[in-house]
């Protein structure tokens, strides 16, 4: 069992399997070696640290990506789906997203990151702009001018 | 809380919901560590990138200037080609914002908008967008087409299109020059007598004729202003060579510019290939012995030329074709061997043998120091200029491959087989073969995208990427002699019912 602590000071007791699913964690603890030293998480809540631990022991089972896989990514199709347990796990409000996408960044948890960015694409995919302004609370900051003309200029990617 | 919410009405509910709503909303794009914004912006098709790039100042600025998501759209597009192509674009799109802080509307492809506050596209966003609207064009828009008469019922040996303008050579011996918007005349150029085979354009027009004069025409006043006589023989092909950057021959990591000028190459059925110096705009102009067809002969000349600079010979049969860039020029010829030459000394740097036939056709690629160059053997061979080795032989057409062109991913030979062959110009391996011709191929040209060939009675467009036809630009003719295409235009010479027709088709859209 590995013991993790969050930066609001909540410890956490977990399996190795699921703890490992963070690349962070697992090299941690290919450091140290055997130990009963807690894990600092400064950078995540517990809140979220919760969310996350539900992600990784829900896949704890599952091969890691290798660095194939990742060195792949640039010429591959890109595609959002998402399966079908991730999409309802990650079916959390705007502020949960953030800090998820951002302690999956930190913790180095790829698949759970890149269900975060997908997301969060497929929430911009098939909008209006004003469509995405109200979604994400953003001030159109634009000239009428300068509207006109980044229409204009984007008319081509239109329908494509 | 909860209590209280259970009791509330739905009124009460909603505007609870426009409060939190917006509180609980994050911009993420804004917001997040700058690499994360990338990997959300990289899952957006270029329509959901255009909704989002119109949302604020912030998150345009962002995808605008994301040198990695445009560099990942177009390789997901199979609209990358490498990264040389990429980087002289985009070197040519800071070069004119450079020369030009105040931007000029009207190049359009290079600034994206006219001038704002706004901040200005990575290149690549450029280069995206124009990849696909030339692609979307050619491949999903009808074109305007133009069809008119030219050349009586001769044959058009030669096909250019340059700055807006069609230049047509015939074997009527004059050269004519239209526009492509209206199919107007502009000039017709005479002083050959006989037949043009060989044209080159640079700011100034060469042409290589039967008649064995190597001519010079001024395209503003459709005047010839200069005649080189010396070889005994047609001129049958001929090249216009630039000064250009290109690594030094001592070695090492410096770059040199050659030629110093501009020069002219020309082959010729003599065996023999010159080399002159291309007269510019205040040069005197010359005529040699015979070049009006009295007072000598044309083939006497050249030691009082001051354009002619050498006389490359060592081929031992009619020089077919030829290609050169810098100072190495490599020539084919029906002695079936290539030879490459330094032009600056006129030394012959390499004879690489082993076509079993004539050589019909050669393309050099520079920045591989590679030449491919094609046989009536059938084959395809390609060569190092760098040490004369032969690195590939690509077989599979059954017979004369008479034509070539390379981009920066692939090489295509057209033959007498009837196909077209798509090769890999690195490994040499076959990526596809265009089978839907019947009958020997006479022109083709392509790019990265497609394929444009004519033969007996039809024009045909290929997909480059998977070798797939496209369509028929033109059927029921007699013969395709010639085809030409810019991003714009489209120009074929075709032949019906005994006439010489002149086709264009304009891909431009909606564009003035």
């Amino acid at each position: 069992m590995v013991n993790l602590v969050t930066s609001d000071n909540e410890s956490f007791t977990v399996e190795k399997a699921v703890a490992s699913r963070s690349v962070l964690i697992k090299n941690m603890l290919e450091d140290v070696g055997e130990s009963d030293q807690p894990i600092p998480l400064p950078n995540v809540t517990a809140s979220v640290l919760k969310k996350v631990l539900e992600y990784c022991d829900h896949h704890k089972n599952e091969p890691m990506p290798t660095s194939e896989d990742l060195a792949a990514e640039d010429t591959r199709k890109r595609t959002t789906d998402i399966g079908e347990w991730d999409q309802k796990f990650i079916q959390v409000d705007q502020e949960m997203l953030f800090e998820i996408i951002l302690a999956a960044n930190y913790l180095d948890i790829k698949p759970l990151l890149d269900v975060g960015c997908k997301t969060v694409a497929n929430m911009i995919k098939g909008k209006t702009p004003e469509e995405i302004r109200k979604l994400f609370n953003i001030v159109n900051d634009f000239t009428p001018e300068e509207e006109a003309q980044i229409k204009k200029e984007n008319e081509w990617a239109e329908d494509r | 809380l909860i209590n209280f919410l259970r009791h509330s009405p739905l009124p009460v509910l909603r505007t609870l919901h426009s409060i939190l709503t917006p509180t609980l909303a994050r911009d993420f794009l804004t917001l997040l560590p700058p690499e994360l914004t990338s990997v959300i912006l990289s899952y957006l098709s270029p329509s959901a990138l255009f909704a989002a790039s119109c949302v604020s100042r912030a998150w345009r600025a962002m995808i605008d200037s994301d040198p990695a998501l445009w560099r990942s759209l177009l390789r997901r597009t199979s609209t990358w080609f490498g990264g040389t192509s990429e980087a002289a674009f985009t070197e040519r799109v800071y070069n004119y914002r450079a020369r030009h802080p105040l931007r000029n509307p009207r190049l359009s492809r290079y600034v994206d908008s006219k001038p704002t506050n706004l901040p200005l596209p990575h290149p690549y966003k450029l280069l995206f967008k124009s990849r696909h609207t030339v692609l979307h064009r050619w491949m999903h828009t009808p074109p305007k087409r133009l069809t008119f008469a030219a050349h009586g019922n001769s044959v058009v040996t030669c096909l250019l299109f340059s700055r807006r303008r069609i230049i047509s050579a015939s074997d009527d011996h004059s050269i004519h020059i239209y526009s492509p918007f209206t199919g107007e005349q502009i000039r017709v150029l005479e002083g050959h007598t006989g037949g043009v085979w060989a044209l080159a354009y640079h700011d100034t027009l060469v042409s290589g004729s039967t008649d064995r004069t190597v001519r010079i025409w001024d395209l503003g006043t459709g005047k010839n202003t200069h005649v080189f006589g010396g070889h005994t023989s047609t001129v049958r092909c001929l090249a216009v060579v630039r000064p250009t950057w290109v690594d030094s021959p001592n070695g090492g990591a410096t770059k040199e510019k050659w030629p110093k000028r501009t020069l002219i190459v020309t082959g010729s059925r003599d065996n023999t290939l010159r080399v002159w110096r291309l007269p510019s705009k205040d040069d005197p102009e010359y005529r040699c012995f015979g070049a009006d067809g009295v007072g000598g002969d044309p083939a006497d000349d050249t030691s009082e030329n001051p354009y002619h600079l050498r006389l490359l010979e060592g081929h031992t049969n009619a020089v077919r074709a030829l290609a050169a860039h810098g100072r190495t020029l490599v020539s084919g010829s029906y002695d079936s061997t290539v030879r490459v030459w330094d032009i600056v000394t006129g030394e012959c740097k390499w004879e690489l043998t082993g076509h079993a036939a004539k050589v019909y056709s050669v393309v050099l690629d520079p920045p591989h120091k590679q030449v491919c160059s094609g046989s009536m053997d059938g084959t395809v061979r390609i060569w190092s200029t760098q040490t004369g080795e032969a690195i590939h032989v690509l077989t599979g057409h059954t017979s004369l491959v008479g034509l070539l062109s390379l981009s920066s991913t692939s090489l295509v030979s057209a033959a007498a087989d009837s196909t077209l062959r798509i090769w890999d110009p690195h490994t040499g391996a076959l990526q596809h073969t265009l089978s839907a011709h019947t009958g020997a191929i006479t022109c083709f040209q392509h790019d990265e995208f497609k394929v444009l060939s004519g033969s007996d009675g039809t024009l045909k467009m290929w997909d480059t990427r998977d070798g797939s036809l496209v369509k028929d630009l033109l059927t029921g003719v007699t013969g395709v002699w010639q085809v030409v295409f810019d991003e714009r235009f489209c120009v074929a010479a075709s032949n019906r019912q005994e006439t010489t027709y002149i086709e264009v088709w304009d891909f431009g859209g909606d564009e003035a």
